[in-house]
């Protein structure tokens, strides 16, 4: 089973992301789980992503990187059982550390990872206050990043764009920054691009 | 490390039941798009220093609207529409902002929500975050470290 760790801030548009991006993977022929760790008891992207004929597991009621992450094992472990999914795509909460979510995975017995996969997606519209207040989680984010998906780039300039680019390598990030518009999949149109 | 203050999200949930009587599906997509904008509106004007995020769905037996709203200016993003008149539906709504404290918040909620006619049922849960006072995690979401408020 690869794992898609689809991590960023609340409201950058993650599950815009995975919508966009689990469609195409499902129709190739791979069978697609989806765990939403939603922060509030009761779930509206899950709902969303269920809606769309996928299938989704929801963790509640907390972090899968610290308070869930037993949950998310045995979720996962009850998974590739009872589904054998060739792709697993996690979301986890936009606070969650997802070097936390990859340690916990990694060398755990009954649970075959072939491999992980990190995309963080941030929003270039609130990307400065973000980057303000929450420097921290951002730089964790980052740390494990193998993309970064630069959402929302139609609500700024491209002077803008640049600036928030390097403020991205600013944070030591190396990887390649994929401009994208979640919501109308634009930079999402070849997802074996995007995850390669 | 101290715990930051700004860290710590207010969140509520809100369900509501109702019913709009067959309202046009383009006269309820402004209305539940309306009361999310409001919501953001309004929370900044009440000092939130960051909207994490306001979503919600808006589910009939036939159609969802799914609308999301992350900035200060209260500009909606919708997922999917209504595209049939809308009689009973049922909503989900999250609520998540850094920087106000919990009754300014739902004076806000509670002022945006008024303005949908035929609430059947409106439940609000309110999660204040971590509350333990000897808790060093900053991003803490330890549902032990936690004050979970029925807020009807």
């Amino acid at each position: 089973m690869h794992l898609i760790i689809v991590s960023g801030m609340l409201g950058v548009g993650k599950t815009s992301v995975i919508l966009k991006l689990a469609g195409p993977l499902a129709e190739s022929g791979r069978k697609i789980v989806i765990i939403e760790n939603d922060f509030g008891a009761l779930g509206v992207d899950s709902e969303i992503v269920r809606r769309n004929g996928m299938e989704v597991r929801e963790l509640k009621g907390g972090c899968i990187c610290c308070t869930l992450k037993a949950g998310l094992i045995d979720d996962l472990r009850m998974l590739q059982v009872n589904f054998s999914p060739d792709i697993a795509i996690i979301e986890p909460t936009g606070i969650a550390d997802p070097e936390f979510i990859i340690n916990s995975v990694k060398d755990v017995s009954g649970l075959r990872i072939d491999s992980v996969k990190t995309l963080i997606v941030i929003d270039a519209e609130r990307f400065l206050k973000m980057k303000k207040m929450f420097e921290r989680p951002l730089k964790n984010q980052l740390k494990v990043a193998d993309v970064v998906l630069l959402n929302k780039v139609d609500t700024v300039s491209v002077k803008d764009l640049k600036e928030i680019e390097q403020c991205i390598r600013a944070f030591s990030y190396e990887g390649r920054i994929k401009q994208i518009q979640a919501d109308k999949g634009v930079g999402l149109e070849n997802v074996e691009e995007v995850m390669r | 490390m101290t715990q930051d203050a700004e860290f710590i999200p207010t969140l509520a949930v809100i369900e509501i039941v109702g019913d709009l009587g067959g309202m046009s599906a383009v006269e309820a997509n402004r209305l539940f798009s309306g009361v999310i904008s409001e919501i953001a509106v309004g929370c900044t004007s009440s000092g939130v220093g960051m909207i994490g995020h306001i979503k919600a769905n808006f589910t009939t037996y036939d159609g969802m609207l799914s609308v999301s709203c992350t900035t200060d200016d209260g500009k909606v993003r919708s997922r999917s529409e209504f595209g049939s008149p809308v009689k009973g539906y049922r909503s989900i709504m999250n609520v998540i902002v850094y920087g106000i404290g919990y009754s300014h918040m739902c004076t806000v909620i509670d002022s945006a929500v008024k303005k949908i006619p035929g609430k059947k049922k409106v439940t609000k849960t309110g999660d204040a975050g971590c509350t333990d006072p000897h808790c060093k995690d900053p991003n803490c979401t330890d549902p032990t470290h936690r004050t979970v408020i029925r807020l009807d």
